[in-house]
């Protein structure tokens, strides 16, 4: 049973928050529960994630149909360039901003900074779902009357929905567990007192308790999406075979879809770079350890690698699963693999820690442990986008398949695997984007001596050495080109 | 549906084949490899090796690590992150900790691991290089290099003489609103702390309400704040002095606007907390490890932390950089700094005074 | 290629009963029909038939194997049923050829030769390397029906394969499916709501309502003489009247006619003068509308034209009774259309009597 695997390895933080938050009895967790201030906090965490989620859905729906169905001059680099700012660390984009604009600071500065980091979570599955979806309910719905912005209202929207709820359920996840954007631009959540109750008071009673709290509200936002996402099969019956879309010709709306693109892309990515290319200008600190620089990308490139190759093998069996299956318990089994990606990195890395050293003591502090951390955090990104993907391609195909003599083995490997390749190589890459940038984990789990890109432009940030972190920081969004491209551009039609 | 189960199938072929494939293929090129050290305490430590967890960063500490290495032979394997992160780790970690030291930026993680009863005593020969108030009382760690509370002000805000030499005075209604503190920051939160040792509970209780009631500016950490200084947006801020330094040298020190003004004497607020390092209870390399504490309680490591990062060395034979008061001039509160541990009841405190 | 055997298969679906006892034989070689309106579970019926759903009871066998009964369900891979779903549903990521060879073995012997004779029989070979999104809504059937074929299977199942095309492709296609089957000697069953298609491309017809089977004959003697006037409906067009039946003639508006010789109408009233209730039986007749004979104003039965539809080869006439104004009749004539207004009807040959419930 590998859904059940993968299960059990997304359980591991929950398993570990319990032990921890029961250490010294419930005397305490009822204390820390009961504060006033700990409900203050779980509201404006939820406000937060609420607003971030939403922001991110506009912006990567509209990206993503403007891509998908428009003729747009350069749409193939555009689609890789707005893939790019999921490589930005939150802390690096917020570091960024206060160099522009050091007033920033507050809700609203967090959220307009998480957005421009997350929003690819939106983007990229409706981007692979609207590419593989019909155009023909489209056409249906211009044929009879409803205008252009009627019809992407209520017909191309609803065909995304399943990819976009997937999305906003990773994008309002990840924004509850983010650390980076809302301590430096002092938004008081959830995630700064977990952190904080570890730095300043080596509590982790504390730490473990708030963490089963927000593994709880992920819980009410999961079963919210599910609820929400309903029972729509959303499956076209009948043949598998789709046309592709005529592009929408944008006339003289192609400046504004061109000025739109270009300022989210400017704002996540141009502000980033035009700070770092001024602290590297300025700063003291400049001058680059060019091999260590190279060495730290080969480990990053390698650990994001066996980290999205992991990830999207667990997530297989679960995505293909609940995509087809409404058991109870497959719900519960895909609804557990979120808890990974609510929860601050640090608190999945102590749970792997303990797993390390007591049960897989050979790997600890070895890659493959670390791989597994990468897993446990972003296996719903995948999960997400198997399900999203599977639920795209109608099982009709399936059932001639098992007819034409093929067990189910041979069906998924055959049919079901290849027509959801698009969308599982989305979430690939969205995992290994991920994966590149994780900072916590990678710290503690990483082995002794070995630093990625992402620990060295941490170790020059806390240090306040802007100008040293700048290389790091580019190279990282560079790389991050490379699996975004490849996943964007090798696509289309292959015959034979 | 009836097709599930063969996919699982599938789907656990393809999991363990990646996982046999992630375990096979191992660390990435260039990552020396952990593992155990062989025991012998040769003279020259050559092939000898010591895990070190470093919750002080690279840039801080690599160039004395490598000179421990140049010198004795022995290999240092440095796990750098956040000292409180790393400190949850060994406590996670327990016996099974491949750590043979740990080195950390401040006293209070090292005591929270004393208390937990993770710290071997250091002998007594590397505890006497050092003042009585920079190591433990119970010899389970000593300190290596030393940093002021001070506060960074913003000169054009506040003339040199007009700014507070007590943190008492912060409280003052002249200041409302223009004082920028880190109430999460561990550095904060040990000042706080000492200063329930030393002025009381009640006195300390009474001050945190008196500085919400003043409407502090909450930043996240020193670094923040004395960027906020030297931007204008606040006129003064609490740090540690060494930030200052720290801004000076990346930013070049014409252009820094920020200036530092010094605590008097024996007020809690001008507090002197160190780095300090232990050796872990039970690990396989504790006497090369023993050798390291040795080293960076040398006078070649010593010099670099007085000269390089702008810290106030811990031995005698050293003394501070030409830009700093010497020690004895700006010592607070005389506190074990060991106590500095239980950050629990001050985090209360804060959290009752609405600072975090 | 071998003989279909359905016995007391029964389906619910969330609590719904959706077949309630389907019998049904088709013989080896021999393409069966199944008619019924939409819901009727003929659909239904064929997934069980390919395993893709289990009977709550019955048993299903092919060549003599039980394929479900007793001793459980063999399953989908191993029951060598070929499918044509509704519109194709072909691989859209495999070409027409690997579409066609998706049921051949990867490596097998003679794959490429077994691909290029079903391309071959099924017209498509100019079309072996297109992708399906560039083929016609026809060309995917014909493709998804020679992946059915290729590895020989000992049935096919086709699940209203045309219902997605046009009038002319429809027919069109229907003839090259039947031909193509033939020469297969393949046994298949066609799922159809289409009356037309079903009497026309099949040697047996089963009618399905309500989760039953209703009649299974072959198509002329379907159409003559169904079981009811529920089938008499569904197959062809049927001329409905209040009738009395009474030593074995049935007296309508229309005047008395002779009743069909069998069928079990009769078994229950009795056949010839002897026999029935006193005062004979009431019920309906069915008739088709080319038993309604249309003659010049003043001849039979005097009726009125309301409206006619000219279909080219003929024509349906919509009348009423002079007499009974309530009843209408449909009449088929060939040549001139009849102008609306006065005309005389009378009914050639045996009528279909069915007694009233109760």
């Amino acid at each position: 049973m590998p859904a059940a695997l993968a299960a059990l390895i997304a359980s591991i933080p929950l398993a570990y928050l319990v032990l921890r938050a029961t250490a010294n009895g419930l005397d305490p967790v009822l204390q820390v529960l009961w504060r006033e201030r700990t409900a203050r906090l779980v509201g404006r965490s939820i406000l937060f994630a609420a607003l971030v989620t939403l922001a991110c859905l506009v912006v990567g729906i509209g990206t993503a149909w403007i891509l998908a169905r428009c003729r747009l001059r350069g749409a193939g680099a555009w689609r890789v360039l707005l893939a790019l700012p999921l490589a930005v660390p939150s802390y690096v984009a917020a570091f960024s901003w206060l160099a522009i604009w050091p007033q920033l600071e507050g809700l609203w500065a967090a959220v307009l900074v998480l957005t421009l980091t997350s929003y690819p979570y939106a983007y990229l599955p409706v981007l692979a779902a609207l590419r593989s979806t019909d155009p023909a309910l489209e056409e249906v719905s211009r044929s009879l009357g409803r205008g252009r912005w009627r019809t992407f209202a209520t017909v191309t929207l609803r065909q995304v929905s399943p990819a976009a709820a997937g999305g906003g359920l990773l994008v309002a996840l990840y924004a509850l567990s983010d650390f980076g954007a809302v301590s430096i631009l002092r938004y008081d959540s959830f995630t700064r007192v977990i952190h904080s109750s570890y730095r300043a008071g080596f509590d982790r009673t504390q730490a473990a308790i708030l963490g089963c709290l927000l593994v709880l509200v992920t819980i009410v936002i999961v079963i919210g999406e599910s609820r929400a996402r309903g029972h729509a099969d959303r499956a076209r019956t009948g043949s598998g075979v789709r046309r592709t879309a005529a592009p929408v010709e944008l006339g003289w709306w192609m400046p504004a879809a061109t000025v739109g693109l270009g300022g989210v892309l400017g704002l996540a990515l141009g502000v980033p770079a035009v700070s770092l290319t001024w602290w590297l200008m300025r700063g003291g600190s400049a001058g680059t350890d060019l091999p260590s620089l190279a060495t730290a990308a080969l480990t990053t490139l390698w650990v994001s690698l066996l980290g999205a190759a992991l990830t999207v093998a667990l997530a297989l069996p679960v995505g293909v699963l609940a995509a087809r299956s409404r058991h109870r318990a497959v719900r519960v089994i895909e609804q557990l693999t979120y808890a990974g990606h609510a929860l601050p990195g640090i608190v999945v890395a102590l749970s792997l820690v303990l797993v390390g050293v007591t049960i897989l003591r050979p790997l600890y502090q070895r890659t493959p442990l670390l791989v597994l951390a990468y897993a446990v955090l972003f296996l719903p990104s995948a999960v997400a986008a198997v399900r999203g993907s599977v639920v795209l391609s109608s099982p009709r195909l399936e059932e001639v398949a098992r007819a034409l003599g093929n067990s189910p083995r041979q069906v998924f490997r055959r049919v079901t695997l290849p027509l959801a390749t698009p969308g599982i190589a989305a979430g690939a890459v969205l995992v290994m984007l991920t994966c590149m940038k994780e900072l916590p984990a990678t710290l503690l789990l990483r082995p002794t001596g070995t630093e990625t890109l992402a620990t060295e432009l941490w170790a020059a940030t806390t240090v306040g050495r802007y100008a040293e972190a700048a290389p790091y920081a580019g190279v990282l969004v560079l790389l991050s080109s490379l699996p975004a491209a490849l996943m964007l551009t090798t696509r289309g039609d292959r015959r034979g | 549906m009836r097709t599930s189960r063969p996919v699982l199938l599938t789907a656990l072929a393809v999991v363990t084949a990646l996982g046999l494939g992630a375990c096979g293929s191992g660390t990435p090129p260039a990552s020396p490899t952990t593992g155990s050290t062989p025991g012998a305490g040769s003279a020259t430590g050559a092939g000898q090796a010591v895990v070190l967890y470093s919750g002080r960063s690279k840039d801080l500490i690599q160039p004395v690590l490598d000179a421990f290495t140049t010198r004795t032979g022995i290999t240092v394997q440095v796990r750098y992150a956040g000292t409180a992160e790393l400190a949850a780790q060994l406590l996670d970690e327990g016996e099974n900790s491949p750590a043979d030291a740990f080195l950390s930026q401040d006293a209070g993680a090292l005591g929270a691991l004393a208390a937990a009863n993770r710290l071997e005593p250091l002998p007594r020969e590397l505890l006497d290089r050092v003042d009585a108030r920079f190591r433990a009382a119970d010899g389970s760690w000593v300190g290596v290099s030393g940093r002021a509370r001070v506060i960074a002000y913003d000169p054009r805000a506040v003339p040199a003489g007009r700014v507070p030499t007590s943190v008492f005075q912060l409280t003052d209604p002249a200041w409302k609103g223009k004082v920028a503190i880190a109430p999460t920051n561990a550095s904060f939160q040990s000042f706080v702390t000492a200063m329930r040792v030393i002025s009381g509970e009640e006195r300390t209780r009474e001050w945190l309400r008196a500085l919400a009631a003043n409407e502090p500016v909450i930043y996240e950490g020193n670094g923040e704040i004395l960027k906020a200084v030297d931007a204008g947006r606040v006129p003064l801020g609490l740090i540690n002095h060494y930030y200052w330094f720290e801004l000076a040298a990346e930013e070049g020190v014409e252009v820094v606007n920020a200036e530092i003004g010094w605590l008097a004497a024996g007020d809690p607020g001008a507090l002197v907390n160190v780095a300090g390092i232990g050796v872990l209870r039970g690990a396989d390399g504790a006497e090369p490890a023993r050798r390291l504490v040795d080293h960076l309680l040398g006078a070649e490591a010593q010099r670099h932390f007085a000269e390089k990062t702008a810290e106030y060395p811990l031995i005698a034979q050293v003394p501070p950089s030409a830009d700093l008061p010497p020690l004895a001039q700006v010592s607070g509160p005389r506190v074990d700094l060991s106590r500095l541990d239980d950050l629990a009841t001050t985090q209360a405190m804060l959290a009752d005074a609405g600072l975090t | 290629m071998a003989d279909l055997l359905v016995e007391d298969v029964a389906v619910d679906l969330d609590g719904t009963p959706v077949l309630r006892g389907v019998d049904l034989h088709v013989p080896s070689g021999s393409l069966l029909a199944l008619l019924g309106p939409s819901g009727c579970g003929k659909t239904t019926l064929l997934r069980v038939i390919a395993g893709f759903l289990d009977p709550h009871r019955g048993r299903v066998a092919l060549a003599g194997n039980d394929l479900v009964g007793a001793a459980g369900a063999v399953p989908i891979e191993k029951r060598r049923i070929g499918i044509v779903p509704q519109e194709g549903a072909l691989f859209p990521h495999l070409d027409v050829a690997a579409n066609i060879g998706f049921g051949l073995g990867r490596r097998s012997r003679g794959r490429h030769e077994r691909v290029a004779e079903l391309l071959d029989l099924v017209g498509m070979a100019p079309f072996a390397d297109r992708m399906p999104a560039e083929l016609s809504g026809g060309q995917q059937q014909r493709v998804a029906l020679a992946r059915a074929l290729a590895p020989g299977p000992d049935l096919v199942l086709l699940d209203e394969p045309f219902s997605a095309l046009d009038a002319g492709l429809r027919a069109e296609l229907r003839e090259d499916v039947r031909r193509v089957l033939h020469a297969a000697g393949a046994t298949a069953v066609l799922v159809t709501h289409d009356q037309a298609e079903a009497l026309s491309i099949a040697e047996l017809v089963a009618v399905m309502d309500g989760g039953r089977i209703r009649q299974c004959a072959a198509p002329v003697e379907l159409y003559r003489t169904p079981v009811d006037v529920a089938v008499a409906g569904f197959v062809g067009e049927a001329v409905v009247l209040a009738a009395r039946q009474d030593r074995g003639t049935v007296t309508t508006a229309l005047g008395r006619h002779p009743v069909h010789g069998r069928g079990p109408v009769d078994e229950r009233v009795g056949r010839g003068p002897v026999g029935g209730p006193e005062g004979g039986v009431r019920g309906h007749v069915v008739l088709r509308p080319e038993q309604v004979h249309l003659l010049p104003n003043g001849q039979g039965v005097p009726a009125e034209v309301l409206t006619s539809w000219f279909y080219g080869h003929d024509a349906l006439v919509e009348l009423r009774l002079v007499g009974d104004p309530e009843t209408r009749l449909l009449a088929r004539c060939s040549g001139d259309l009849p102008a609306p207004g006065p005309i005389g009807v009378r009914v050639a040959g045996p009528v279909l009597f069915q007694p009233q419930e109760g």
